[in-house]
């Protein structure tokens, strides 16, 4: 999109065509903004998967796919929309924004970050070959031994290869995030004055670079056990089906905070912005993500309540996921008390940072909830769980995406994303969302499982309802693709901070940045989020226990 | 335009939202009475839940009308934090998490302790059926009598001390209303997972491995097994009726079904 204004100074004497400049490119903003384009057109991949599987529960009677195609449907859905959507966009964001934060020229390793992203694509187009060879059947989840079942189903092992491809993708992007982060930071710029979303990156990095390698083993044995004669996990010759469960969600697991921990970045940075206010309790929003991130790896065990593992061996992981779930929180408050006598300014990436604290403590009380061991045996593998996951990663993830994609598109173009229809892709993206995903929750408390393709007619209307809401949130997302067309067609520059924003990015980088980010290293001398005026040393005295008052009435 | 929208938005969301919910329950009516008790856990967290998400829609809504900017180039005001704040926000979530971790882990330790005197019911999922055996076990049965029920059951050329053996009934379960039943779940190809809704409670099906559950049914009825677990392509086909009838009943349809014993129903009891 930038890239008339950025390739002259990327090769100045390259005897190739401009358009190699993206495919050669070791530029992290280049190599994040190809991250991002094809994340929005999988998201898109995904979406129309979702299209489908709503059709085709929009009645009980309906008889839009075949269960073949709808178990494919089901599985590339969650696969696309978890490693082609919320993963490579997450990748993308860190890749423009966080060296650009720090204060850094590149990535600390280029190279390896443009491997890391063909890797990616390479993978991508192995998962989408799947959808002319023939859909993999067990979900994103690949539970053996139905994975392990069918040795000639070919969409199976590409979804293994693809797979693949994409978790040593991750594992090179996480390591460059790390090195990067406790690499290059800006003289000044010590660890506790980074921006919470340059924590979260750190956080992200390490999670990926731990739990990717869980899945890689993983898969690596169910190739195996398929096609050269081993056994881990099928019972006919002594394997073990909850041996697969326990180290795909080992992986599994730290995904899922792979997926939310950037959003609660982005949301750290926006709040504030929006808020003229500085984070509420910076040091507890670093800490909380880090301790977030390593319960992550001790709680995989919650997926798997009902598998018929040892029942006593279930409690300690239900401990350690209300325990999850206090940091969690606390970060909600923080974030409520950074709005509390700032000035807010609503502007679109404000807006959906307030529809994700919303849809995201949805998303979080549904996952109390499920951490009851005794309610879980009723809800797991329910359409309770496809409304609370879809709630933190679309109500989470996503809505924190949106975020993102309206407060840095005039860092990466210059141009400024129309405010009106921002305002209308969050209204339908809200409702629709909501109405597609809210009666999930007492589907599954009322009996429907999840991925079925059919379903007892008292079912009807929440289905009904579910799909309708689904077809207005896959429509609203064409609004936010017209607003790119308008916005790009318009080439209105704006200011080259028209945030007011005190992070790095945008007081000491250019819109969009120059190929080395910054004409001079800054140096920094400041905490982060240095905004708002100093309270009056009276009124700060009044008012605090006031506040205090307040917190403890809603406690 | 802005605000309007926000303050539409919410209210038409709850209004269409909630509607079928205040039509139908919002969970599955008991048929057990260890159901009732998760129905009762259920009912308690979705009201703390509700209640949390009305306090964090107020403090937004309040925030919203009260700290709203008024002009441009406005600033609010540097408060860094306040650790009491922070401590009280911490440890009353915390408190909240004790309280339901007791209150689970005892619901958990009573799943945990089944009756000794049940009827005991092995489930077998394929793909895409069941079938159901059906066993009485001893009244003076001890812990180790229940894993040699837990070996036949992964082994049917195992010995077992078991009064006898009933029947096989194929995707048709029928139960007694009031008595102890424990389910025996295994399955033969792949993961399956056995459900009843309205006992509030599943366990998986895996091949290789005998996992159980108990139930007391409170009331007569016909109900639906559901498949909970992606099995393959007929997964959303795969259920079964369960009838829960009285004791009497139940007893008349078991001479019926041992008069008339289908293929492989037979496994002979042998003392041990």
């Amino acid at each position: 999109m930038s890239e008339t204004h950025t390739d002259t100074h990327d090769h100045p004497h390259s005897p190739y065509p401009a358009w190699t400049n993206w495919l050669f490119t070791t530029d992290a903003k280049k190599i994040g903004m190809i991250y991002m384009i094809m994340a929005f057109v999988y998201f898109f991949v995904g979406g129309i998967c979702a299209g489908g599987i709503r059709i085709q529960l929009a009645t009980p009677t309906m008889n839009f796919v075949d269960g073949v195609t709808y178990n494919g449907l089901v599985s590339m859905h969650g696969t696309v929309m978890i490693f082609l959507w919320v993963m490579p966009f997450i990748a993308g964001i860190i890749n423009f924004v966080m060296p650009l934060q720090i204060g850094a020229r590149d990535m600390a390793f280029p190279r390896l970050n443009a491997m890391g992203l063909w890797l990616f694509n390479a993978g991508a187009l192995v998962l989408m070959a799947t959808f002319f060879l023939g859909m993999p059947q067990a979900g994103w989840t690949s539970y053996a031994p139905l994975s392990i079942l069918d040795k000639k189903e070919i969409g199976m092992d590409l979804w293994i290869l693809g797979i693949q491809l994409l978790g040593i993708s991750s594992i090179m992007s996480g390591l460059n995030f790390i090195v990067t982060i406790l690499r290059l930071r800006a003289p000044g710029m010590t660890m506790f004055r980074m921006p919470l979303f340059v924590w979260s990156s750190l956080v992200v990095g390490w999670l990926m670079i731990l739990a990717m390698p869980a899945i890689a083993v993983t898969l690596t044995e169910v190739m195996l056990e398929r096609h050269f004669g081993f056994t881990f996990f099928g019972p006919a010759h002594g394997g073990d089906p909850i041996l697969y469960q326990h180290l795909f969600w080992f992986f599994g697991h730290p995904e899922v905070y792979i997926l939310i921990m950037p959003a609660f970045g982005i949301i750290s940075e926006i709040i504030p912005v929006f808020s003229r206010k500085p984070i509420f309790g910076y040091k507890l929003m670093a800490w909380s993500m880090i301790l977030i991130a390593f319960l992550s790896f001790l709680l995989w065990a919650h997926h798997m309540f009902a598998s018929g593992m040892d029942p006593r061996l279930t409690l300690p992981f239900m401990i350690l996921t209300m325990i999850i779930g206090v940091p969690t929180g606390v970060k909600m408050f923080n974030w409520m008390a950074t709005m509390w006598r700032g000035k807010i300014y609503l502007d679109t990436p404000m807006i959906y940072a307030l529809g994700f604290l919303i849809t995201f403590a949805i998303g979080g009380f549904g996952g109390i909830i499920l951490a009851s061991i005794p309610i879980d045996l009723h809800i797991t593998n329910t359409y309770f769980v496809v409304g609370h996951m879809h709630y933190v990663l679309f109500g989470g993830s996503v809505m924190a995406i949106f975020a993102a994609v309206y407060f840095w598109f005039p860092k990466m173009t210059g141009y400024k994303l129309d405010e009106k229809l921002g305002i209308w892709h969050f209204v339908f993206t809200f409702i629709g969302s909501n109405l597609t995903f809210l009666p999930m929750h007492w589907l599954g408390m009322l009996g429907m499982p999840r991925r079925v393709m059919t379903y007892d007619a008292i079912y009807a209307s929440d289905n009904l309802m579910a799909t309708i809401g689904g077809l207005i949130m896959g429509a609203a997302q064409l609004i936010l693709v017209w607003n790119w067309i308008v916005t790009l067609r318009k080439k209105e520059r704006c200011e080259e901070n028209p945030w007011r924003s005190k992070g790095l990015e945008w007081t000491h980088a250019s819109s969009p940045p120059r190929p080395d980010n910054f004409e001079e290293i800054p140096t920094v001398t400041t905490d982060p989020y240095d905004y708002g005026l100093p309270a009056p040393p009276k009124a700060a005295k009044e008012n605090a226990p006031k506040d205090k008052k307040e917190a403890k009435a809603h406690g | 335009m802005k605000p309007s929208t926000l303050k539409w938005g919410l209210p038409i969301l709850f209004l269409f939202g909630a509607l079928p919910a205040f039509a139908d329950a919002f969970i599955a009516q008991p048929a057990s009475d260890y159901g009732l008790k998760i129905a009762d856990l259920s009912y308690v967290m979705m009201a703390l839940c509700i209640i949390f998400f009305l306090l964090v829609v107020g403090i937004i809504g309040y925030s919203l009308w009260k700290f709203r900017a008024k002009g441009p180039n406005e600033e609010g005001v540097a408060i860094h934090g306040h650790t009491g704040l922070e401590i009280i926000w911490t440890v009353v979530p915390a408190l909240i998490m004790i309280v339901l971790g007791v209150v689970s882990t005892v619901l958990v330790i009573d799943q945990l302790n089944p009756p000794k005197k049940t009827l005991l019911v092995k489930v077998t999922g394929y793909q895409f059926g069941w079938d159901f055996e059906y066993y009485q076990s001893d009244a003076g049965a001890t812990g180790a009598d229940f894993e040699t029920v837990r070996n036949i059951c992964g082994n049917p050329a195992v010995m077992v001390k078991i009064k006898s053996l009933h029947v096989k009934s194929v995707d048709e379960l029928t139960i007694p209303m009031g008595t102890d039943i424990r389910f025996l779940t295994t399955a033969k190809d792949v993961i399956h997972s056995f459900w009843v809704p309205e006992f509030l409670i599943k366990r998986d099906m895996v091949p290789g491995l005998v996992a159980d559950l108990w139930v007391h049914p409170i009331r007569t009825g016909t109900f639906t097994v559901k498949c909970a677990a992606l099995c393959g392509a007929s997964h959303g086909l795969m259920v079964a009726k369960l009838h829960v009838v009285e004791p009497a009943q139940f007893q008349s349809w078991l001479v019926a079904q041992a008069a008339a014993p289908q293929p492989g129903a037979k496994i002979s009891a042998v003392t041990n």
